[in-house]
């Protein structure tokens, strides 16, 4: 009898851990996912409110439509969904998830025959071709803008960034990625991230001083 | 700064946050939410139900373990030889002296199908008679020998037997036992006469004391005045010894014409 009740133990304590519910504010995204993996669909729902913005305005960043940054969205998400069971926390949820937006990025400006986020800017000698893209009309002094203009003002620099550099500044500005993870996610090395980021830093900063000044 | 977050502009940063905040429509997240729930609340039950039939370790499992462990347990324990008891001593012990209990090699042997029958009966029949014992204590002889006891069945008639306590019914069931015993041997049947077939003197005085037991004063003298008319003097000598013998005064019941030849023979 003594070894039925040790068998009725294992099962009842087997049972209570898989059912057990994570405390969705405190919980890692990474224990969220395997929750969520593991049948709790409120762990979903927590990790997706922590994401979706940024999620979102990378893809938009990239594709530049909202209708289709919307269908991007929602299949970076359904694909999160579908893989989930073999989510395994061997690298930072959100370097995950990116991996799935880029991935979905890619592959549909390739089914549209365009090569995007390839690197221009990966070496120091490319500088000059960087410099020499043309600039944003937003660029002409004469524009002058309130809040909302500036906001405008601030997509559109954005959307004016070389692929490579802007998918590395919104990696870093909206995922809160280190320049490692970046370059584990983008395939390439740190330095080239960390270029990319400068170049793209510099750029927008060039950008917003114009601004400032018209502001004034 | 953090060389990780290099190259990082706190200015730039804060503009970004404060005027790039896009988010998806509500429609949008309604779908996703929808999928995802959809998604762990179908899918994944077939997954389990899937799971759980090849699992070693249904819901059921460790209720069926634990009823096989009990049952085996409950076998083991009817199995156990149990530790022998002095059941035959007690019930001995019991009987009263008229009624001695029969000995058991005068118990016939049982057929061989029943033998082996009695000896896998014989230990609970002996633990459910000393678990009675105490209940029968207080009943007479005859209730106890009325009573269901878990002796065999042949015991068991002996004991009814016995209990009337009649000596001849006792010898009629030792002559019944023995002759059971001796069903197969030749010399079963001098065995079986044994009894019936004393020495030649001893034969006579039983004869006598028999003849004393159903004869008459008068049958005695009757018999005796024949054996002397038939000149048969020796003949009729042991008819008055035998007629002392049943009668102390026998001489006083003489009629006096044989009180002269009755002095003649010896007491």
């Amino acid at each position: 009898m003594t070894v039925a009740c040790a068998v009725a133990a294992i099962a009842a304590v087997s049972h209570t851990a898989r059912a057990m519910p994570v405390a969705l504010d405190d919980a890692r995204d990474d224990e969220l996912m395997l929750a969520y993996a593991n049948g709790d669909a409120a762990a979903f729902d927590a990790l997706y409110s922590r994401h979706k913005g940024g999620i979102y305005r990378y893809v938009l960043r990239h594709c530049g439509n909202s209708g289709l940054a919307d269908e991007l969205f929602q299949d970076v998400w359904m694909n999160a969904i579908r893989v989930r069971a073999s989510y395994a926390p061997t690298a930072k949820f959100t370097t995950w998830l990116y991996t799935l937006a880029r991935n979905r990025i890619v592959d549909h400006w390739r089914a549209k025959g365009h090569a995007i986020l390839m690197s221009i800017d990966s070496d120091e000698s490319m500088r000059s071709e960087v410099d020499a893209l043309p600039a944003s009309i937003h660029d002409e002094p004469h524009v002058r803008a309130d809040n909302k203009e500036l906001a405008m003002r601030l997509k559109a620099s954005l959307a004016a960034l070389p692929p490579a550099q802007r998918d590395a500044f919104m990696l870093q500005h909206e995922g809160g990625l280190s320049l490692s993870e970046i370059a584990t996610l983008t395939g390439v090395g740190a330095e080239t991230v960390k270029s990319r980021l400068r170049y793209a830093t510099a750029k927008l900063r060039s950008e917003l001083g114009e601004l400032r000044e018209a502001f004034k | 700064m953090n060389p990780e977050r290099e190259p990082f502009d706190p200015t730039l940063e804060a503009l970004l946050r404060k005027h790039s905040d896009e988010m998806p429509s509500s429609d949008i997240d309604a779908a996703i939410l929808a999928a995802a729930h959809r998604a762990v609340q179908s899918a994944p039950r077939a997954a389990e139900k899937a799971a759980e039939a090849t699992s070693p370790w249904r819901w059921w499992m460790p209720l069926a373990a634990a009823a096989t462990i009990g049952a085996i347990a409950i076998g083991v324990f009817q199995l156990m030889p149990e530790e022998p008891e002095p059941t035959t001593a007690t019930v001995v012990s019991d009987t009263p002296s008229s009624a001695v209990a029969v000995p058991a090699p005068n118990i016939p042997p049982p057929p061989a199908a029943s033998m082996n029958k009695d000896k896998a009966e014989a230990p609970r029949g002996k633990v459910r008679a000393d678990r009675a014992a105490p209940a029968q204590a207080p009943k007479s002889n005859n209730e106890r020998a009325a009573a269901p006891e878990p002796f065999p069945a042949r015991e068991r008639d002996a004991g009814v037997r016995e209990s009337v306590g009649s000596a001849a019914n006792r010898v009629e069931a030792e002559s019944k036992t023995q002759t059971a015993e001796q069903d197969n041997a030749a010399g079963a049947l001098m065995r079986r006469e044994a009894p019936r077939a004393p020495a030649p003197a001893i034969a006579k005085q039983s004869a006598a004391s028999a003849d004393a037991q159903v004869a008459s004063p008068e049958q005695w003298i009757a018999r005796i005045r024949a054996l002397l008319a038939d000149g048969k003097s020796e003949d009729a000598a042991r008819e008055l010894i035998a007629f002392r013998a049943a009668y102390p005064d026998a001489d006083a019941r003489l009629p006096a014409e044989l009180h002269v030849w009755a002095a003649t023979v010896k007491r």
